[in-house]
């Protein structure tokens, strides 16, 4: 069996000059990063193009990567300070904006959850405020520990954890509400 | 451990990351404060809600970027093709030396770069090419041998000399003259020679063909 490369060996062949491993550690992690930031924006084309310009500028800052076992949490803090930048330049959205996006994305089996709560579910989110829905979306979705999102985030630990009880908390009540 | 610290821990607590320690002083508090059993059971079902609402999807389009070629791969192949060209050079080199012959010769404080002639007038490539010091000592050697054959039928000539009562002056004028008569017939066959065999002199620019007239004008030189 072949062992796979680990993402620091890939780092460091990628530094090397073999652009191939670089884009080996793109094939590994586009899909995570694409589903953040499209639960991010709510929209697919958005998520795409933030996505590339993610690859393409780690691809450039590669030598700035001091930690090479933290390629995934350095790649997504450099999605989400863009997700950031962008955020400022866009006008924001109306709140009854039609997010089909997010309605038209895949669902779970419904004998997990109905459709209905899970596109409700998936509004709430996406109102949540912004340094709410990262957290909520980096741990839960994404399975980072709170040291890997104060990494990313560059925010402390313990303020993470504020944030994330706090969402938890305007979640369940919107869920209450809805119901 | 009191609700606030228990509150800033329950994430962990549900996922699994506490240490030992923190674990056992999590349980202790859980078992004698109900609001926070019940936030650990409305936390676990909430995580359970959120991740089940939205799962992943695959992109629409790769997001591999188009790099332009790697340094090391252009490196490998610029050293390809150089090898290949240098390959090619020398290749090309040994052909022209050996179509073209080029040899350096200095004759009489000239130097010349002599290149193989394709053909001569006849149409047949000279097997051999001959300078004209090599002919001076062909005329040379052919001087000796016939010398030595002149000592060898001297005693003839000497014999019917004396019996005709002749005189010593009148002998040696005999010699002189056989002597003489030998050196043009072994000229002439040399030259003949030279001739049959396709040789041409190499002491100037000039063709083949002109060298054996430059070489018969310079020495006298009946072909």
């Amino acid at each position: 069996m072949v062992q796979e490369e680990t993402d620091r060996e890939l780092v460091e062949q990628a530094l090397e000059g073999h652009v191939e491993a670089f884009n080996l550690l793109v094939w590994r992690w586009q899909r995570h990063l694409y589903n953040f930031l499209l639960r991010l924006t709510g929209d697919r084309s958005h998520a795409e193009d933030l996505c590339q310009e993610t690859f393409l500028r780690s691809y450039l800052h590669l030598k700035e990567l001091h930690d090479r076992e933290r390629f995934r949490s350095w790649l997504f803090r450099i999605a989400v300070n863009l997700y950031r930048s962008d955020r400022r330049r866009r006008p924001p959205l109306a709140a009854d904006a039609p997010e089909s996006d997010i309605a038209d994305g895949p669902v779970a089996p419904s004998h997990q959850m109905p459709r209905e709560t899970q596109l409700a579910i998936r509004t709430l989110i996406g109102r949540l405020r912004p340094e709410l829905q990262e957290v909520v979306l980096l741990r839960f979705f994404h399975g980072f520990q709170f040291d890997e999102m104060a990494e990313i985030l560059d925010c402390p630990v313990g303020t993470l954890k504020s944030r994330l009880y706090k969402a938890m908390e305007e979640l369940r009540v919107g869920l209450q509400i809805q119901k | 451990m009191n609700c606030s610290d228990f509150k800033d821990l329950i994430a962990e607590r549900v996922a699994g990351e506490l240490t030992p320690e923190l674990k056992a002083e999590m349980d202790a508090h859980e078992k004698v404060c109900p609001v926070c059993q019940q936030a650990v059971v409305d936390w676990r079902q909430m995580e359970s809600l959120l991740r089940s609402s939205w799962p992943a999807e695959d992109p629409r389009r790769s997001f591999l970027l188009p790099f332009p070629p790697s340094r090391t791969g252009w490196i490998q192949t610029a050293r390809t093709w150089f090898s290949l060209a240098s390959m090619a050079a020398v290749t090309a080199c040994l052909f022209l030396f050996a179509l073209l012959r080029p040899s350096v010769h200095v004759d009489r404080s000239q130097l010349s770069i002599n290149f193989a002639p394709a053909r001569t007038e006849s149409g047949a490539r000279p097997s051999q090419v001959v300078t004209e010091a090599q002919v001076q000592a062909w005329v040379q050697e052919a001087v000796v041998q016939a010398t030595s054959q002149r000592t060898e039928k001297m005693p003839e000539v000497t014999a019917s000399k004396a019996t005709s009562g002749g005189s010593e002056e009148a002998n040696r004028t005999a010699q002189l003259a056989v002597q003489i008569q030998m050196l043009k017939e072994n000229q002439a066959s040399l030259w003949q020679q030279v001739q049959q065999h396709g040789l041409y002199l190499q002491s100037s620019w000039r063709s083949p063909s002109d060298q054996g007239d430059l070489y018969r004008k310079q020495h006298s030189v009946q072909p």
